[in-house]
C-alpha cells in the first residue's frame, strides 16, 4: 500500500472514517464499560482479556508460526512492524472453539506499546466484522481494495484513539495547541505514570503519539519524529497521511527540517521559533508556528520532535 | 539372478557417466552459479542488467541476457542466447568467458520484452563492458567477445535454430498481453447506493455481519438456499463488485522468487482438484491468486516496501499451499 496513495483521500472518506471510528469506540464502550480505563492502564492486556472474554478468546503467545494458516485458513493476519515479517497479530472470526479469536504475539522482550496497539487493532476487526452498523459501512464500498484500506485505517485510528482519547489529548494541548513540547509531555506523562522503580510500563509509542497529535492540529501542518541517529521515524500530516524513512539509505529528513535543526545546538530541550527566526528560513518562512523538542531515551539517546503549522 | 543383472547394469551406467564427466567436466563456474546460496540470493533480488537466466515455459527453455526491466515492471527486456556455439550465425556474437564457464552465443537483434515469470534459473552475470561489446556487436580488445559466423558445413541447422528461437521469443512476448491488468485499483472512494438494501436483505435471511462481509469480499459464495431466499424476498441484484488488487502485489507476484511457488500451485490446479473452498475460476492465473491472497491477508505494515511485500507474499504462499494440502486430504 502506497502511503502517498492514501494522501488522495476525499472529504467523503474522512467523514465516513470519523463516523466509523466514533461508532467503534461506542461499540467498545457498550461491550465493556471499563474499556477506556483499561486502555489508559498499564495492565491493558490482562484487563482486555478478562473484560472481553464473552466476545472473543484472547491469546498472547511468544511466537506465531506458519501452522497458524493450517488451523485458521480464514484468518486476517497483521504483519509485524519494523521489518519483522512474522505476524504480529491475528483475528479469526471462528477459532477452534467456534468463537472469535484474537492472537497477539508477545515475546518476553516485546515492545509493549506495539503489543497494545496490535491488540486494539485486532479488536477493531472484531467490531467491524461483528457489528451491523460498522459492517454496513464496509459493505457499501464498491472496490475491495478501498474496502480493505478503509477497514485497516479504521482499526489503526480506533487503536490510536483508544490509547490516546480525544479528551486526554485536548487536555494536553489546551495550552498553546499542538507543539513539540506538548507532544513530548504526553510521552513523558505516559512513561512516568507507570514507572515502578526502574521498570517502565510504557503504554504508547512515540510514533503513535505523533500520529494522534497531527490529527489534532487545527491548522495544516506536520509533526515529525527523528530517531537518535537523526533519521526520519515518521512524519505525520494533519490530513492523515504519513511518511516514513525511505529505503534508499537516505535519512528522510526534509530540507525544511534541516533548516530548522541548524538553528539549534545538538542537545535540545525545546524551542519555538520566533517570527524573526522563521523569516530567515526559506522553507518555513510562511509557517505560523514551528517548534522543536528533544525527547530522551535514557540519558544520551535523543529523539527529536518538530512541529510545523502553516496557514 | 534378475537382481544381479540389474545391479550389473546400474554399475555399467554409473561407469559410463563417470567416463563422460571426465571427458566433459562441468565447469566449476557452472557449479558455482547453481549453488543454492547464489541461486537463493539471485531469486530474491530483482532481475538485473547483465544477468544470464534460463527462461522456461512448460515446453521450452532458452538462455537469455537481461538488459533492463521493461516498461511494464513485470517484464524484462532480454537478448536471446545459446550455450551451443555450433549454432552461432553471422548475426551473432560469441562471449568466450561467461559465468557458466563455457562460451555462449548471443543474438543482439533478437532483443525483446518477455514476462518476468519466465525466468527460472539464474546463471551469473557478465560485466557491463562485455555486455556493451556483445550488444553493440563490437569485438573488444581482449577478444572476450568476438563476431559469430556460421560455421562451415553447418549453415542449415543454425538458421533453423535461430528461426525457432525467434518464434519462441515472439510467442513469449505475446504472453505479456495475457498478464493480469495493472492499475485496477483507482484509489477512489466510491459508494454503491444499492448496497444498503442488499445488506439488509442478507441480514433478513439470517446471515450475520461477518458472513455478509465474507460474501462481499469474495471469500465465499451464496449457497443455493440463500440465493433462493433472497430471490423470494425480491432481491435479485447484487451490489456492484470490483475485485481489484494493488499494482505492487501484481508486480511482486511476477518476480522469479515466486516461480517455484507459482509452479507448485499451477501443478496442483491442473492436477484436477474437483472443488475449491474458494469461488476461484477453474484455471485462474496463479500469480493473480497469489497477489490477491497476499493483499487480503494483511494490509497493516510499516509501509509496503519490498521486505513487507515479500513477507505477505510468503504468508499467502503458505496459506494457498496448505489449503490445497488440506483439500487433497479430504
Amino acid at each position: 500500500m502506497n502511503n502517498n496513495a492514501l494522501h488522495a483521500r476525499s472529504a467523503a472518506y474522512e467523514l465516513d472514517m470519523n463516523d466509523q471510528v466514533r461508532d467503534m469506540l461506542a461499540a467498545a464502550a457498550t461491550k465493556d464499560p471499563d474499556f477506556q480505563n483499561s486502555c489508559m492502564s498499564h495492565d491493558l492486556k490482562r484487563r482486555i482479556k478478562w473484560n472481553w472474554s464473552d466476545y472473543a478468546t484472547f491469546d498472547y503467545p511468544k511466537s506465531v508460526d506458519d501452522s497458524i494458516f493450517i488451523h485458521h485458513p480464514d484468518a486476517a493476519v497483521d504483519v509485524g512492524l519494523d521489518g519483522d515479517h512474522g505476524p504480529s497479530g491475528l483475528f479469526v472470526q471462528s477459532g477452534k472453539d467456534g468463537r472469535p479469536l484474537i492472537l497477539v504475539r508477545s515475546p518476553d522482550d516485546a515492545f509493549l506499546p506495539r503489543v497494545h496497539f496490535t491488540l486494539l487493532h485486532e479488536i477493531g476487526h472484531l467490531l467491524q466484522r461483528g457489528e451491523s452498523t460498522l459492517a454496513r459501512r464496509l459493505f457499501r464500498l464498491e472496490d475491495d481494495v478501498m474496502r480493505k484500506r478503509f477497514e485497516e485505517d479504521a482499526c489503526n485510528r480506533f487503536a490510536s484513539r483508544s490509547l490516546l482519547p480525544d479528551d486526554y489529548m485536548e487536555s494536553m494541548f489546551e495550552n498553546q495547541g499542538v507543539t513539540a513540547q506538548n507532544i513530548r509531555s504526553i510521552y513523558d506523562d505516559d512513561l512516568n505514570r507507570w514507572r515502578s522503580g526502574s521498570i517502565n510500563y510504557q503504554r504508547v509509542s512515540r510514533p503513535c503519539i505523533v500520529r494522534r497529535a497531527a490529527e489534532m492540529m487545527d491548522d495544516p501542518g506536520s509533526v515529525t519524529l527523528l530517531n537518535p541517529k537523526g533519521e526520519l521515524s515518521i512524519r505525520a500530516f494533519s490530513d492523515g497521511h504519513c511518511e516514513y524513512q525511505p529505503h534508499d539509505g537516505t535519512s528522510g529528513v526534509s530540507t525544511a527540517e534541516r533548516e530548522i535543526l541548524s538553528l539549534f545546538p545538538k542537545r535540545l530541550d525545546h524551542r519555538e521559533l520566533s517570527p524573526m527566526q522563521l523569516d530567515n528560513l526559506q522553507e518555513v518562512k510562511d509557517a505560523i508556528h514551528v517548534s522543536v523538542a528533544g525527547s530522551f531515551s535514557g540519558r544520551t539517546s535523543m529523539h527529536t520532535l518538530i512541529v510545523i503549522r502553516r496557514h | 539372478m534378475c537382481e544381479h543383472n540389474e545391479a550389473e547394469r546400474d554399475q555399467r551406467q554409473l561407469s559410463s557417466l563417470r567416463e563422460l564427466n571426465e571427458r566433459f567436466p562441468i565447469p566449476g563456474e557452472a557449479l558455482a552459479v547453481s549453488h543454492s546460496d547464489y541461486a537463493i540470493q539471485m531469486m530474491r533480488s530483482s532481475p538485473d542488467r547483465g544477468q544470464i537466466w534460463l527462461l522456461c515455459d512448460d515446453e521450452n527453455a532458452e538462455y537469455a541476457l537481461v538488459l533492463a526491466i521493461g516498461d511494464d515492471p513485470r517484464t524484462v527486456v532480454v537478448t536471446a542466447m545459446s550455450n551451443d556455439v555450433s549454432y552461432q550465425t553471422d548475426e551473432s556474437m560469441v562471449i568466450h568467458d561467461t559465468p557458466l564457464g563455457m562460451p555462449m552465443v548471443v543474438w543482439p537483434k533478437l532483443t525483446i520484452a518477455v514476462p518476468m515469470r519466465l525466468l527460472k534459473t539464474p546463471c551469473g552475470k557478465i560485466s557491463e563492458a562485455v555486455l556493451q561489446s556483445a550488444i553493440g556487436m563490437t569485438t573488444d580488445a581482449g577478444h572476450a567477445v568476438t563476431r559469430g559466423k556460421t560455421l562451415p558445413g553447418a549453415w542449415r541447422r543454425p538458421k533453423q535454430n535461430l528461426r525457432a528461437k525467434a518464434a519462441r521469443f515472439v510467442q513469449w512476448h505475446r504472453m505479456i498481453g495475457l498478464l493480469p491488468q495493472l492499475h485496477q485499483a483507482n484509489n477512489r472512494y466510491q459508494i454503491d447506493t444499492d448496497a444498503d438494501a442488499y445488506f439488509d436483505a442478507l441480514m433478513e435471511i439470517g446471515l450475520p455481519p461477518y458472513e455478509i462481509l465474507r460474501i462481499r469480499n469474495g471469500e465465499r459464495a451464496l449457497t443455493d438456499g440463500e440465493r433462493a431466499a433472497l430471490e423470494s424476498a425480491g432481491y435479485r441484484k447484487a451490489p456492484t463488485q470490483r475485485q481489484t488488487v494493488p499494482d505492487e502485489y501484481l508486480i511482486q507476484a511476477e518476480r522469479p522468487r515466486w516461480r517455484e511457488i507459482a509452479d507448485a500451485l499451477e501443478h496442483r490446479q491442473l492436477g484436477g482438484r474437483a472443488e475449491s473452498s474458494k469461488p476461484a475460476e477453474p484455471h485462474e492465473d496463479v500469480r493473480l491468486l497469489l497477489a490477491r491472497t497476499a493483499f487480503t491477508l494483511a494490509a497493516r505494515s510499516n509501509g509496503h516496501d519490498q521486505e513487507s511485500l515479500d513477507g505477505m507474499m510468503a504468508m499467502a504462499a503458505q496459506r494457498l499451499l496448505s489449503e490445497r494440502d488440506a483439500d487433497d486430504e479430504q
